[in-house]
């Protein structure tokens, strides 16, 4: 875990520092007031950085907590398990996918082939029950945003 | 008062309010018993597709789902030793043990009952309590709000565990500086949105709240799938299930202070059902007669004190929520972003100014635990099947509906990329172990810190001072240091003591 707090807190400083730099460029409200364009914002991305310090510092001179002991390696076949991403590409797909296709379409297809790829064995029976999710979840969708609440589809 | 209690009344006991309630609990029910399923998934589906709906009928459908999905983790916790919501993470340490020596339904009967009784207890106390506190909180100036925000952060980082305080307070600072994009209304300048028109408005909440719950936790989900976790058989018989209701009110003192302590824990910010069931049960062990039989399965207390006290932090959430418009916990934070939604802005002036909505929410809070109670009775074999429904053919059709709802609520695409922009986020912070409550409460308490801040300086005329010298400030503002410094000094001086020799 040390490895991957120090990953999260040099994104988490590089972010904040950014941001910080970012603030800085805006204008004060008028020199007569009491309050500041840039008192909160700074206040927060200060404190959040100086935050970002301690946790580095603390990851870098003291030992992790027991519960820890996950190594780096772990981490990252944990965070890349192939169905996991798996997932996450069809999920990208569906969401570039409805505006080419139109959202049932492109709805029944994500839903049918995300139930098929992620079954563990895929049998003839598999496919027709991911082919009656997809229709009764379209129909679901269909039925209460459309007829009932009168709701837009993307 | 009683004017606005009968106009809630009136609103709730409508054919079709009762009948979304009944669907609420019902849904609420079949998603919390779902391992890996949360009350706050759960209700973060629900809010975006009552957008379209009148608010006196969305709010007691949410807070169907809400008591629903809370007690429905019950029954996994039970049956599977799996909690279907964290909230159930204590009843698991006996419930299992329990329905294991063939005692399932004896073991569900304490738990449904008890939970019951926490949560009425609980809606007393919400009734009681919340017009009192908001009264008094219409006292409240800047100062006092911001301190509020102040509070609620660092109670967040104080119930961290061990070695994450400072990280919980990162993931506070990530959020309200994602809070800080967009326009600011103050100067009329643009912050944080990099030359992009789209981040101009800032990011709505909802899909960055449903985007840092859904997606990481469906992400982890997919690793559940195949796997099959052996669930205890249960013959369930009806009879059986009712006689245990004797069985619990014997146990008053257990069942009262699992209550008051849930009651205690909710209305702390940030912190809820998750924490509570935890203390509750280690509190009826240190309390009990027989402390040895705790996780064998044989006392009763030790499946009704997890239970009770998870439903009375539902009430005991909900005050802070109403009252001052800090969430108790995180699934009071979809609750608070379904006011929102409906143009509501939960704090004192809600009492004065929709207090027939706020009595809606308190029946409504009453009659979800009587179909709760109700379902229970008689769809205990539904809610058993729900357990064993395959995860491939769940996290499909829920990140459509997070789909459409995100969507649903602007009719505009954006809203959708945000909900995975922030759903990568979540799954990041997932993996590098930071707690996601804290950037949603940042997203959310930002704006108002940043109002309230600005307020409190204008008024002064640009000084600080009134933020320690003003007595309701200045306490909150102690309370928030100590709760700071004590756990770590506390800690360090117990553990020295149970290193010197005796």
């Amino acid at each position: 875990m040390r490895t991957i707090d120090l990953i999260f807190s040099g994104v988490y400083l590089t972010v904040l520092l950014i941001a910080f730099t970012q603030i800085g460029d805006l204008r004060e409200i008028s020199a007569a007031s009491f309050t500041s364009a840039k008192l909160f914002p700074q206040l927060v991305l200060g404190l959040g950085l100086v935050m970002g310090v301690i946790e580095t510092l603390r990851t870098l001179f003291l030992p992790s907590p027991a519960d820890e002991g996950i190594g780096f390696r772990q981490t990252l076949a944990m965070t890349f398990r192939p169905r996991r991403m798996l997932l996450l590409a069809l999920f990208v797909i569906y969401l570039a996918a409805i505006k080419p296709l139109g959202f049932l379409i492109a709805t029944g297809i994500f839903c049918f082939a995300t139930i098929a790829l992620l079954t563990p064995r895929v049998t003839p029976v598999s496919l027709v029950i991911a082919a009656l999710v997809s229709v009764c979840t379209l129909a679901l969708i269909y039925q209460l945003l459309v007829v009932y609440l009168q709701a837009f589809l993307p | 008062m009683y004017d606005l209690m009968l106009q809630g009344a009136a609103h709730v006991f409508q054919p079709w309010t009762l009948f979304a309630i009944f669907c609420g609990v019902t849904g609420g029910l079949v998603i919390g018993s779902i391992p890996g399923l949360t009350s706050t998934m759960a209700i973060a589906l629900m809010v975006p597709l009552t957008y379209a709906m009148e608010i006196e009928f969305a709010i007691p459908l949410l807070m169907g789902v809400y008591c629903g999905a809370i007690s429905g983790g019950l029954v996994g916790a039970i049956l599977l030793n799996i909690p279907g919501t964290p909230a159930s993470a204590g009843t698991c340490l006996d419930g299992y043990p329990m329905a294991a020596k063939g005692q399932a339904t004896r073991a569900l009967g304490l738990a449904v009952y008890s939970s019951m009784i926490g949560g009425v207890l609980s809606g007393l106390a919400l009734v009681l309590i919340a017009p009192t506190l908001a009264k008094v909180a219409l006292s409240f100036g800047p100062w006092e709000y911001f301190a509020l925000v102040v509070f609620t952060f660092t109670c967040i980082s104080a119930m961290s565990s061990k070695g994450r305080a400072v990280k919980a307070f990162m993931a506070a600072f990530i959020g309200l500086a994602l809070a800080l994009v967009g326009l600011d209304e103050a100067s009329g300048q643009t912050r944080l949105t990099f030359g992009f028109t789209a981040f101009e408005s800032g990011f709505y909440e909802l899909p960055a709240l449903i985007g840092l719950y859904a997606i990481p936790q469906l992400l982890a989900d997919t690793d559940d799938i195949g796997r099959s976790a052996t669930m205890i058989k249960i013959n369930y018989k009806l009879r059986e299930f009712m006689g245990t209701f004797r069985e619990v009110m014997s146990r008053k003192r257990d069942l009262g202070r699992s209550t008051f302590l849930g009651i205690v824990i909710g209305i702390l910010p940030g912190v809820g059902p998750g924490l509570s069931n935890i203390v509750a049960y280690s509190q009826a062990k240190r309390a009990s007669s027989q402390p040895e039989k705790f996780g064998t399965g044989e006392l009763p207390e030790s499946v009704m004190s997890p239970e009770a006290a998870n439903n009375a932090s539902m009430g005991g959430a909900l005050i802070p929520m109403l009252t001052l418009g800090i969430p108790g916990d995180a699934s009071t934070l979809m609750m608070l972003g379904a006011f929102m939604l409906h143009g509501i802005d939960p704090g004192p002036l809600l009492f004065r100014d929709h207090g027939d909505i706020v009595w809606v929410v308190f029946i409504a809070f009453f009659v979800a635990f009587a179909f709760c109670t109700l379902v229970y009775h008689f769809f205990i074999p539904l809610t058993v099947k729900a357990i064993s429904v395959p995860r491939q053919y769940v996290i499909p059709v829920l990140l459509i509906l997070c789909t459409v709802g995100c969507y649903a609520l602007n009719n505009r695409m954006f809203d959708v990329y945000c909900f995975l922009g922030f759903g990568l986020l979540g799954y990041f912070l997932h993996i590098a172990r930071v707690p996601v409550l804290p950037v949603i409460l940042g997203l959310i308490l930002g704006p108002m810190a940043e109002e309230q801040l600005s307020l409190a300086l204008a008024f002064g005329q640009g000084s600080v001072l009134p933020f320690v010298t003003r007595p309701i400030s200045g306490t909150i503002l102690l309370i928030s240091i100590l709760s700071l410094v004590l756990p770590p000094i506390l800690g360090r001086r117990r553990r020295r003591k149970a290193v010197e020799p005796a």
